[in-house]
């Protein structure tokens, strides 16, 4: 079994870590809360604060999307998110206080370690894995075959 | 301290999984090999001076390079080591027992069929330990 080639897929899910790591996902000046959270509060109805033109304007960007394709993966199977979470070292803190692992490191942290932080096996995180990649490129729209 | 020991399969592919294990594990693993003693006796003495030595809460693991007797596997399975049947040529002294946590293993990197690549079998077995 070969590695598996870098494509779009994991070109998107790098800046969507690099946007969580920056904490972008404030929509409006004044609010800390993530877009999901804002949107849960607002009943579904998207509420944009704020005290000029630029921040009423909504940024619909991919890096959102796939917040939300997680947000839903995380619904559907919570270990699947876990995992993609670990992998992309994307809110990977919350995962570690989650799994009660406060020595887990992305840095020194390979897929093993990472599955043993979530208590599954390698084989198991890599098929939960691949599972998650499948989910998100579908909401994307990317089809994974291609690459 | 983490015990595996290998039995069955070629050399060479022994070696790359030896290799595996000291190169990407972030468990230090050494190396044990007997090539003078070929009794059972003598062979399972020298295993357990050597494990004596090391101690049962050392931070790291030990891979026997070959076991050649059913008394050297029983000695690693009750310092609560795995066996490692690797793949290939069956070993003739060593039989594969499932119940005692005894797993299929290759050189191939990401397994073949039901045989676990060698970090795929170091996860199941330190989750096996974590379990107790």
């Amino acid at each position: 079994m070969g590695r598996r080639r870098v494509g779009d897929l994991d070109r998107l899910l790098e800046l969507y870590a690099r946007w969580l790591e920056n904490g972008e996902i404030g929509l409006a000046v004044g609010s800390a809360s993530s877009l999901l959270a804002r949107w849960m509060d607002a009943k579904g109805h998207m509420v944009f604060g704020g005290s000029g033109p630029c921040e009423a304007m909504p940024r619909d960007s991919v890096e959102s999307r796939i917040h939300l394709a997680i947000y839903y993966l995380a619904r559907e199977s919570p270990l699947c998110a876990d995992v993609l979470r670990l992998e992309i070292d994307a809110g990977w803190r919350e995962v570690a206080q989650r799994y009660r692992a406060p020595t887990y490191r992305p840095r020194t942290s390979g897929q093993l370690e990472k599955a043993l932080t979530l208590g599954v096996s390698l084989r198991t995180y890599k098929r939960r894995l691949a599972e998650a990649r499948d989910f998100v490129a579908t909401r994307l729209g990317i089809n994974e075959l291609t690459q | 301290m983490l015990i595996i020991g290998l039995a069955g399969g070629r050399p060479d592919a022994r070696e790359e999984i030896i290799e595996r294990l000291m190169r990407s594990a972030n468990i230090p693993f050494k190396r044990y090999e007997d090539r003078h003693r070929r009794e059972p006796g003598p062979r399972c003495n020298a295993l357990a001076l050597h494990l004596g030595k090391t101690g049962p809460h050392a931070k790291r693991g030990v891979v026997v390079a070959q076991v050649l007797t059913e008394a050297e596997a029983e000695l690693i399975r009750a310092r609560g080591g795995v066996m490692w049947h690797v793949m290939g040529w069956p070993s003739e002294s060593v039989a594969f027992q499932r119940d005692k946590g005894d797993q299929w293993v290759t050189h191939f990197q990401g397994g073949c069929r039901h045989f676990l690549d060698p970090l795929e079998a170091l996860s199941e077995a330190l989750l096996a330990k974590r379990k107790g």
